[in-house]
């Protein structure tokens, strides 16, 4: 059952990463990070649920893990699409070939 | 096959498909519609692995927030009728190389090399996870809680100030 859930897990962060590299559209490859940040969270309980707790660490902490990761991916997305938004009123795109500062 | 199997293969397949989907077409407000399903999976996911707030959390967060703001995101810079993102060919080489890569050294370390002591989880139900996360969070990790309120109004802040009209 482990080895399933990291199946998927595995898969979405290499897509993730691939979304990540292959565009050039800001909003694009901010898909791809959110891809890779819900791997990382969704490993994160796989492993706290199947492999039995380590030293003092509680059951839960997978999970405490995922729920931090969720609130940073909310941050981020905000400010990214911020940035996003800054950009293209400046430079009319979102190219992030052709963007090079946030003010002239 | 049991039919709870039968459901969380289906959920797997929906998660990968559409996850795909969403890194590779070329329309951009297709790729945030595929991302809804994709989330939508991992919040069953999530529900398998007995973590249903987190599932929960995932539904409101995720669907309920960054999809909508990657759908504003996308619909507010982009003119409707060339959504078409440029990819160049190289960017897609480099992609492929690296997530290729990446793909082959997970499967050595964790399929092949990985040796897991298991934890059955007899006994645990859905519901239970609840009270046990709410007290870990104020309790062994109240720092990091607390790092991570200061962090949102720090986004806050920022997120005003960056769209913030200078006359």
């Amino acid at each position: 059952m482990l080895e399933q859930y990291l199946l998927v897990s595995v898969v979405l962060f290499v897509l993730g990463v691939f979304g990540t590299i292959s565009r050039r559209n800001a909003v694009g490859m901010l898909i791809g990070i959110e891809l890779v940040l819900n791997a990382a969270s969704l490993s994160f309980v796989a492993f706290g649920r199947y492999i039995l707790p380590f030293g003092d660490s509680p059951k839960e902490a997978g999970q405490v893990v995922s729920v931090f990761i969720i609130i940073l991916a909310a941050c981020e997305a905000v400010v990214a699409l911020t940035i996003v938004y800054a950009l293209y009123r400046l430079y009319r795109t979102i190219d992030v070939d052709k963007v090079h500062m946030l003010r002239q | 096959m049991s039919l709870s199997e039968l459901v969380f293969h289906g959920i797997c397949i929906m998660t990968v498909v559409s996850g795909f989907y969403a890194v590779y077409t070329e329309n951009l407000v297709h790729a945030v519609f595929a991302l809804l399903a994709t989330f939508f999976g991992m919040a069953g996911l999530f529900v398998y692995l007995r973590a249903d707030f987190l599932a929960a959390l995932q539904v409101l967060v995720y669907v309920g927030g960054i999809l909508v703001l990657f759908l504003f995101g996308v619909m507010f810079t982009q003119d409707i009728y060339r959504l078409k993102i440029s990819a160049k060919p190289i960017n897609r080489v480099w992609g492929m190389i690296l997530g290729v890569g990446f793909l082959a050294s997970f499967f050595w370390v964790v399929i092949l090399k990985g040796r897991f002591v298991l934890d059955t989880g007899v006994g645990m139900t859905l519901g239970q996870g609840v009270e046990a996360l709410g007290g870990l969070l104020l309790t062994r990790y109240v720092l990091a809680f607390e790092a991570v309120t200061l962090l949102i109004v720090a986004c806050m802040v920022g997120a005003i100030l960056l769209t913030l009209k200078r006359e």
